[in-house]
């Protein structure tokens, strides 16, 4: 166990062990480790204390590039979920619209129409912000340009507006073609 | 422009299968191409121009003179039986059977209102269903597109009231010239264009 303790090799041990045998550092002269180490110990000191300073800024350097990181993540996460939602709100508007034309199309009942929970899902996204609620309807305005989709009636609540003349009322053909005009003097389409 | 559109039988067919399904069981036939300008009542009323709904909205026509509902609220049988009474000459009755001399209508309902209507051939026993912007299809039976009457489940819910008009009253209104024009023209284009298109 002693053995773990001796400073090895040194000229004092050498002479100690010459004439007492194994020593301990705690056993050493004072004055003799000075005079043998005190320099060495000094620059080892002043390398240790470098060494730490240098630790120092490198663990600095570390967290601020762990920092960096992190709010680069944050960025680029609330961009990845800007686009996300961008892409969302069409993809989603058409995924609903379809199940909706799928599963109500053989309906006459507006109500049973309107009451489907893809017409709500699609009323409830319009709801979120006005940039979304524009999406909507343009995305309505488009799916009636192409199979005249049956979006009259959410486009008279979404928009409060009513570019059907009276005679024209209930004339689906119409009724794309004035939603349609609309949509263009709102630059929509 | 109106949007029609001349489906292949198969697709019809899964569609009214998946949406209708007592019409697995039923014998039908499609009668006019899957069109967006007119659904059910207009149908039933011989009109295939204008889409028919007592809403008080532009996007649905209701005749003139007669009471229109607030958007969101469900009709009931009366508001379609006064009309069609007044309009064009129906009374209640009671059976669905063909009765020489008359021409019936049904309305359809659930436990929330009416849902789809339907018109008997004039001279024969098979019912006429316009369903919604799908096909027209003639149907052997009056229950052939009876559904659930849950609401939730999107279905017709059953016949619940017949009409009858006589034959003069029906073709004082040019009903048979109107259903024979729309059959006619989907006959022609049928006999150009086969069926699995």
């Amino acid at each position: 166990m002693e053995a773990s303790h001796t400073v090895w090799p040194c000229p004092v041990e050498r002479r100690v062990r010459r004439t007492q045998g194994w020593c301990v550092s705690s056993q050493l002269p004072v004055e003799k480790v000075e005079r043998y180490y005190g320099a060495s110990l000094r620059r080892a000191s002043k390398y240790i204390e470098h060494g730490n300073g240098i630790d120092r800024m490198r663990k600095q350097l570390v967290a601020s590039l762990a920092e960096l990181i992190a709010d680069q993540d944050i960025i680029a996460d609330s961009s990845r979920d800007i686009a996300v939602d961008v892409r969302t709100v069409a993809e989603k508007f058409h995924e609903q619209s379809d199940i909706w034309k799928r599963e109500t199309s053989y309906l006459s009942s507006p109500l049973q129409k309107m009451s489907h929970p893809s017409y709500q899902a699609i009323m409830g996204m319009a709801s979120e912000s006005p940039e979304i609620k524009r999406q909507v309807i343009r995305e309505m305005l488009l799916e009636i340009l192409k199979d005249r989709r049956d979006w009259y009636l959410a486009l008279s609540f979404l928009t409060q507006q009513n570019p059907v003349q009276q005679r024209d009322y209930g004339i689906p053909s119409k009724l794309a073609e004035a939603w349609i005009k609309w949509g263009k003097s709102q630059g929509l389409l | 422009m109106r949007m029609i559109a001349f489906r292949s039988f198969g697709l019809i067919q899964d569609d009214l299968h998946r949406m209708i399904p007592k019409l697995r069981t039923a014998q039908w036939t499609v009668n006019s191409p899957y069109d967006t300008e007119y659904t059910c009542i207009a149908w039933a009323a011989c009109r295939t121009r204008k889409v028919w709904w007592p809403w008080d909205d532009p996007g649905f026509y209701w005749p003139p003179g007669f009471a229109k509902l607030p958007v969101g609220s469900p009709a009931s049988i009366d508001d379609f039986a006064i009309m069609f009474e007044k309009k064009f000459g129906y009374r209640k009755c009671a059976t669905k059977e063909f009765e020489w001399g008359f021409q019936k209508v049904a309305i359809y309902a659930n436990t929330e209102g009416v849902t789809h209507m339907s018109r008997q051939c004039l001279f024969g026993e098979e019912w006429l269903s316009k369903l919604g912007v799908y096909e027209d299809v003639i149907h052997s039976d009056v229950r052939d597109v009876e559904g659930s009457m849950d609401p939730n489940a999107r279905e017709y819910g059953e016949a619940v009231q017949y009409m009858k008009r006589t034959w003069p009253r029906a073709l004082m209104t040019a009903c048979l010239f109107r259903c024979a024009w729309a059959a006619l023209k989907f006959k022609i284009y049928r006999t150009v264009v086969p069926w699995e298109i």
